[in-house]
C-alpha cells in the first residue's frame, strides 16, 4: 500500500464529487460532543481516543474532505482536552497519537476509496460511451445520450458544438453560462477555466475530429454542484472525447448510411422487379413490394417473419425438365453455402392455390463483410412468364408444323402432333378425327406414360366414342367450339361412364381438366383436339387454351391436306392407269415384251409412251416420246398416244397416222412436240416372212438385231408438232424368222453415267452383245443402263422388243 | 465428273452489227435451258435481230429442239429475226434426228 502525503489528481476530480457531503457538519458536532463529554467527566477517565472514530468512520462514508477535516478536528479536541486531562499524563499522550496516526489513517483510506471511486467512474463513463458506438443510432439520438451519460456524472452543464451549430446541451448553465461556454468554445477549446461566471466555476472545451475531420466541440462546465474540474479530469475528458468522437462519426456514418438505405430501398420500390434480400440463415430482411406481390404475401413483414422455405411451400417449383426444385437449389441459398457465382435458375412456379403457372429466372449476388464472409443475399427474380409462353408456345408449334409438315399420312402425323404437346401443356392430348359415319376416330393420343396410352387406346377401342355421345368431344366437332372444363368431378365421370369397368378405366386416366378444341380449316370442323391435366390445380390459362386452339387450326390444316392429297393420289393414280402404257398384246407370230421407266417416283407418267393394236392387215405397233414434263405433258402423252391409235386403227397406214398426230398438235394454241416411230406389222408374207411398213417422226431409229448383226432402221423424218406441213415416208422393211426388233426412246440414249451419255454406240454393241428373245434382251438391257446410269434418272425410258417367230 | 453434278451451260451474248448473238456453251437440257428461253423470250418482245449459235454445245436433247422450234415460232408468226447457227456435230445429229436438218432458220 502507498502512503500519499500529497493530494493526487484524481482526488480532486470532479467526479470525486462535491467537496464536502453532509459528513462535514456532523462530524463537527460528534467531535464537539465527545469533547464535552471528555470534559465532563473530567478527571474520573479520559475518552480522548474515542476521538478518532470520527475521522475512521468519515473514510468509510463521507468524502476525503470530511475525513480531512474530522481527522483534524479530533487532533485539536485531542490538544483541547489536554486542560482537563492533564492529570492522565502517558495514558493522554497515547490517546493523542491514536487520534492523530488514526486520524491521518482515515484520511489516507479516504484519498484510496475517492480515487478508487474516479476511477471507476471514469470507466464507467467510457464504457457507456463507447456503448453508443457500437449500436448505430441517428446523431441526434447519439447526441442526447452522449449529453445525458455526461450530466451530471461529470459536469453539471454540457454541449456539444458542431460545425453548422449547436447539436445539443444539457443542464443548468444560467442566464448566460451557456452562450460564454460556446464562445469559449468557438475560440479556443482545449482550455480549463475558473470562475467562469457567477453560476459556472470551472469548464473544459474539447475539440472533437474524427479522419482529420473537425465534428464539432464538446463543452463541460461545473459550478452548481460545487465541484471542479482538476487537471486529471482534463486528461480524461481529451479520453472521454476520443470515444464520443467515435460514436459522432459512427451516427454520422450511419446516417449517411441510412440516407443511402433510403435511397436504395426508395430504388427497389420503385423497381418493377421483385427484390429479396436474405440474411446469413437465409431469411427474408428485406423485400420490395414487386417481391410482395409475386410472393403473394400481404406485406413485407410477413415475408420477414416466416422461416426459410416457409414461403416457397405454398408454390409447386420445377425446373424447366420439370423436376421438383428444393429451397436448397435456388441460387441465394447455394451463394449462401459458399459457392461462388451460381448461375441464374429458370423454374416453373407454380400457385398451389390456384394452379397459376409462372417462369421465374432466379438471380443472386452476395454482399460480402470485410473479411469476405457472405452476410446478405439480394435475389432479383425476374417473372419470365410471358416470354416463357411465348418461345414454349412458339417452340411446341414450330415442333408441331415441322411434325404435320413431315408426312401426308395423317394417322402417323396427328399421333406424333399429340406427342408434341405432352408434357409441356398437358398431361394429356388425344387427336379424334370425324369419320365418313358419325363414329369419332381417336388417331392420336399422347401420355407421358406408355402404359396409360395403351389403357386410353384400350378404352377408346372398348367404349368408342360417337357423335351423339355426351361430353364434349361431339359436341366441339358439331359445333366447332372449344370447350374448356373446370375440376371434373368424380361423380361427372360416373355419370358419363357406360358401366363400371369404364368408370374405373376412365378414373385411372386421371383426368381432373379438360380443354377440347376443334381441328377446324375456316368453318370446317374435321375433328377435335382434347387436352388434358390430372392435377386440379394445374388450371388451363387463357394463353395454354389459345395454343391449343392454334395447336387445332394447324392439326385441321394439316388433317385437310393430307386428305386432300390422298384424295389427289387415287385420283391421278385412277388417271396414270388410263395413260400408262398397256400391256402388250398377243401378235400373232411375234412375241413381245416392254419396259417403262418413269423418271422420279411420284411421277408415274411421263412423257414416254407405246402401245400396239390390231389394225387390218396385222398389228400397228408405236412408240413415242413427249417433250417437257408435268401435267401438260401427261396430257399430251394421253392426246398423242390415242391420236395414233384411232388414226392407225382407221387408216392401218403408219404414215398417214404420224401426218394425223401432226395435225393434231398443230391445234393446241402451245408448241407440243412429239417424236414416235408407227410400225405395222405384217406376219405371213412371202412365205415365212413378215414385212413392217416404218414411219418415224424425229424418233430414234429403231434397231434391227439378226443373226447378231445391229442396225438402225431408216432415216427419221420431221418430228410431229413443229411444222405446218411435213411428210413421213414409209420404209420397207422384210423380216425374217428369229429377227428382233427393238424400239426405244431417248431417255435410254440420253442416260448419264460417269463416261458421258449412254448413246447409241453403247446400245447398239449391248444390243449385239445381248440375247434376242424379247424379255431378256430388254432385261440385259436394263441391267446395263443401271450398271451405267450416276445419280437419279432424269428421264423416262422406254423400251419395246419384238422377235418374229414365224407362222409356223 | 458428269454425274449428278449440275452440267454447265455457258450463255455469252455479243453484239455483231445490228444482230445480237447467243452463243451457249456446255450442255443444253431440262436443267439448263430456262434462261437461254428466257433470254430468247426478251429479244424477241425487243424485236432484236437476233442468232442463237450452238457451234459450241457438246450436248443437246428434245428440251434444245423444243427451244429453237418454239423461237421459230415466234419469229414466224411475230417478223422477229431469228437464226440458228449450223451447230456442232452433236446439235446436228439432234436436229438430223428429229427430221429437222432442212426445216431451221439458219444464218
Amino acid at each position: 500500500m502507498r502512503i500519499r502525503v500529497g493530494i493526487g489528481e484524481d482526488e480532486r476530480s470532479a467526479l470525486a464529487g462535491s467537496r464536502w457531503s453532509a459528513w462535514a457538519p456532523a462530524i463537527v458536532v460528534v467531535v464537539v460532543a465527545i469533547t464535552i463529554a471528555d470534559a465532563l467527566v473530567g478527571h474520573f477517565t479520559i475518552i480522548t481516543p474515542l476521538l478518532v472514530l470520527a475521522p475512521l468512520a468519515c473514510a468509510l462514508f463521507g468524502r476525503w474532505r470530511d475525513t480531512a477535516l474530522a481527522a483534524v478536528l479530533a487532533f485539536a479536541a485531542g490538544l483541547v482536552s489536554l486542560t482537563w486531562n492533564a492529570g492522565f499524563g502517558t495514558t493522554y499522550a497515547i490517546g493523542l497519537i491514536v487520534v492523530a496516526v488514526g486520524g491521518f489513517g482515515a484520511v489516507q483510506i479516504a484519498l484510496l476509496r475517492a480515487a478508487g471511486e474516479v476511477s471507476a467512474a471514469r470507466f464507467r463513463l467510457l464504457a457507456e460511451i463507447a456503448d453508443i458506438g457500437s449500436s448505430p443510432a441517428t446523431l441526434d439520438a447519439t447526441v442526447d445520450r452522449v449529453l445525458a451519460i455526461i450530466v451530471p456524472a461529470l459536469a453539471d452543464f454540457a454541449r456539444l458544438d458542431g460545425d453548422r451549430g449547436l447539436l445539443g446541451e444539457r443542464g443548468d448553465a444560467g442566464a448566460d453560462g451557456a452562450e460564454r461556454l460556446r464562445q469559449i468554445a468557438a475560440s479556443e477549446p482545449g482550455l480549463e477555466l475558473v470562475d467562469l461566471g457567477d453560476r459556472l466555476a470551472s469548464a473544459i472545451t474539447v475539440p472533437l475530429e474524427a479522419r482529420g475531420d473537425r465534428l464539432g466541440v464538446l463543452s463541460l462546465a461545473l459550478g452548481p454542484s460545487q465541484r471542479s474540474y482538476a487537471a486529471g479530469d482534463v486528461a480524461f475528458v481529451r479520453v472521454l472525447a476520443g470515444r464520443v468522437e467515435l460514436a459522432l462519426d459512427n451516427a454520422g456514418l450511419s446516417r449517411d448510411l441510412s440516407a443511402a438505405e433510403r435511397q436504395l430501398a426508395t430504388i427497389l420500390e420503385e423497381l418493377a422487379e421483385p427484390v429479396t434480400v436474405m440474411d446469413e440463415r437465409g431469411r427474408i430482411v428485406y423485400a420490395n413490394d414487386a417481391a410482395v406481390e409475386l410472393l403473394l404475401v400481404d406485406s413485407a413483414q410477413e415475408l420477414y417473419d416466416a422461416e426459410p422455405g416457409e414461403t416457397m411451400a405454398r408454390f409447386d417449383v420445377t425446373d424447366e425438365h420439370g423436376a421438383p426444385v428444393s429451397l436448397e437449389r435456388l441460387p441465394g441459398m447455394r451463394l449462401l453455402r459458399g459457392e461462388a457465382d451460381p448461375p441464374p435458375m429458370l423454374v416453373r412456379n407454380v400457385v398451389r392455390e390456384t394452379g397459376e403457372e409462372r417462369w421465374l429466372v432466379n438471380k443472386a449476388s452476395a454482399v460480402t463483410d470485410d473479411e469476405g464472409r457472405t452476410v446478405r443475399v439480394v435475389n432479383v427474380i425476374e417473372d419470365v412468364t410471358q416470354s416463357r409462353r411465348r418461345e414454349l408456345s412458339q417452340r411446341l408449334l414450330a415442333e408441331a408444323s415441322r411434325v404435320l409438315a413431315a408426312s401426308l399420312d395423317y394417322e402417323e402425323t396427328l399421333q406424333r402432333a399429340a406427342e408434341v404437346a405432352v408434357p409441356v401443356l398437358a398431361d394429356w392430348c388425344w387427336v379424334d378425327v370425324l369419320g365418313s359415319g358419325r363414329e369419332v376416330e381417336p388417331v392420336g393420343v399422347a401420355h407421358v406414360d406408355p402404359d396409360l396410352v395403351a389403357l386410353a387406346r384400350r378404352l377408346r377401342a372398348r367404349y368408342p366414342v360417337r357423335m351423339e355421345h355426351p361430353g364434349g368431344i361431339g359436341q366441339v366437332i358439331s359445333r366447332g367450339v372449344k370447350i374448356v372444363s373446370e375440376p371434373i368431378p368424380d361423380d361427372a365421370l360416373a355419370a358419363y361412364a357406360q358401366d363400371d369397368e369404364h368408370l374405373e378405366m376412365l378414373r385411372a386416366l386421371g383426368l381432373a381438366l379438360l380443354v377440347i378444341v376443334p381441328l377446324a380449316v375456316g368453318h370446317q370442323t374435321l375433328g377435335a383436339l382434347t387436352l388434358a391435366r390430372s392435377d386440379p390445380e394445374r388450371r388451363f390459362g387463357a394463353a395454354d387454351i389459345e395454343l391449343a386452339e392454334e395447336l387445332g387450326r394447324r392439326a385441321g390444316t394439316a388433317l385437310l391436306n393430307a386428305r386432300l392429297y390422298t384424295e389427289h393420289v387415287a385420283i391421278s393414280q385412277t388417271l396414270q392407269r388410263g395413260l400408262r402404257p398397256p400391256a402388250l398384246v398377243d401378235m400373232p407370230g411375234f412375241s413381245a415384251a416392254s419396259r417403262y421407266r418413269p423418271a422420279g417416283a411420284l411421277n408415274l407418267v411421263g412423257g414416254d409412251f407405246f402401245d400396239a393394236f390390231p389394225v387390218t392387215g396385222g398389228h400397228m405397233l408405236i412408240i413415242g416420246d413427249v417433250a417437257g414434263s408435268g401435267a401438260e405433258a401427261a396430257a399430251l402423252t394421253g392426246l398423242a398416244r390415242y391420236t395414233l391409235r384411232s388414226a392407225g386403227q382407221l387408216t392401218g397406214d403408219p404414215s398417214q397416222a404420224l401426218e394425223r398426230l401432226n395435225a393434231t398438235l398443230r391445234d393446241h394454241p402451245e408448241l407440243s412436240l412429239v417424236t414416235a416411230v408407227s410400225g405395222l406389222l405384217q406376219p405371213g408374207v412371202n412365205g415365212d416372212g413378215a414385212r413392217m411398213l416404218l414411219a418415224n417422226a424425229g424418233h430414234p431409229p429403231p434397231i434391227l438385231i439378226r443373226d447378231g448383226a445391229a442396225s438402225l432402221l431408216g432415216e427419221p423424218d420431221t418430228l410431229a408438232g413443229a411444222f405446218d406441213d411435213g411428210e413421213w415416208g414409209c420404209s420397207t422393211i422384210e423380216l425374217r424368222s428369229g429377227d428382233t426388233l427393238l424400239l426405244y426412246t431417248d431417255g435410254v440414249l440420253d442416260t448419264v453415267g460417269t463416261d458421258g451419255r449412254f448413246g447409241e454406240e453403247r446400245l447398239l454393241e449391248c444390243v449385239r452383245a445381248g440375247p434376242t428373245a424379247p424379255a431378256a434382251l430388254l432385261d440385259h438391257l436394263d441391267a446395263a443402263l443401271d450398271a451405267f446410269q450416276r445419280g437419279p434418272q432424269r428421264d423416262d425410258t422406254a423400251m419395246v422388243a419384238i422377235r418374229y417367230e414365224g407362222t409356223a | 465428273m458428269v454425274s449428278d453434278q449440275p452440267r454447265p451451260l455457258q450463255i455469252v451474248e455479243r453484239q455483231d452489227g445490228d444482230t445480237t448473238v447467243v452463243a451457249l456453251a456446255g450442255e443444253l437440257d431440262m436443267e439448263t435451258a430456262e434462261p437461254v428461253e428466257r433470254r430468247l423470250g426478251e429479244l424477241a418482245a425487243a424485236g432484236r435481230s437476233t442468232l442463237l449459235d450452238l457451234d459450241r454445245l457438246g450436248f443437246m436433247d428434245s428440251v434444245g429442239i423444243r427451244l429453237v422450234l418454239r423461237a421459230c415460232e415466234i419469229a414466224r408468226r411475230g417478223g422477229w429475226a431469228f437464226r440458228i447457227t449450223r451447230g456442232s456435230e452433236a446439235v446436228r445429229r439432234v436436229f438430223a434426228a428429229s427430221g429437222l436438218t432442212d426445216r431451221l432458220p439458219y444464218a
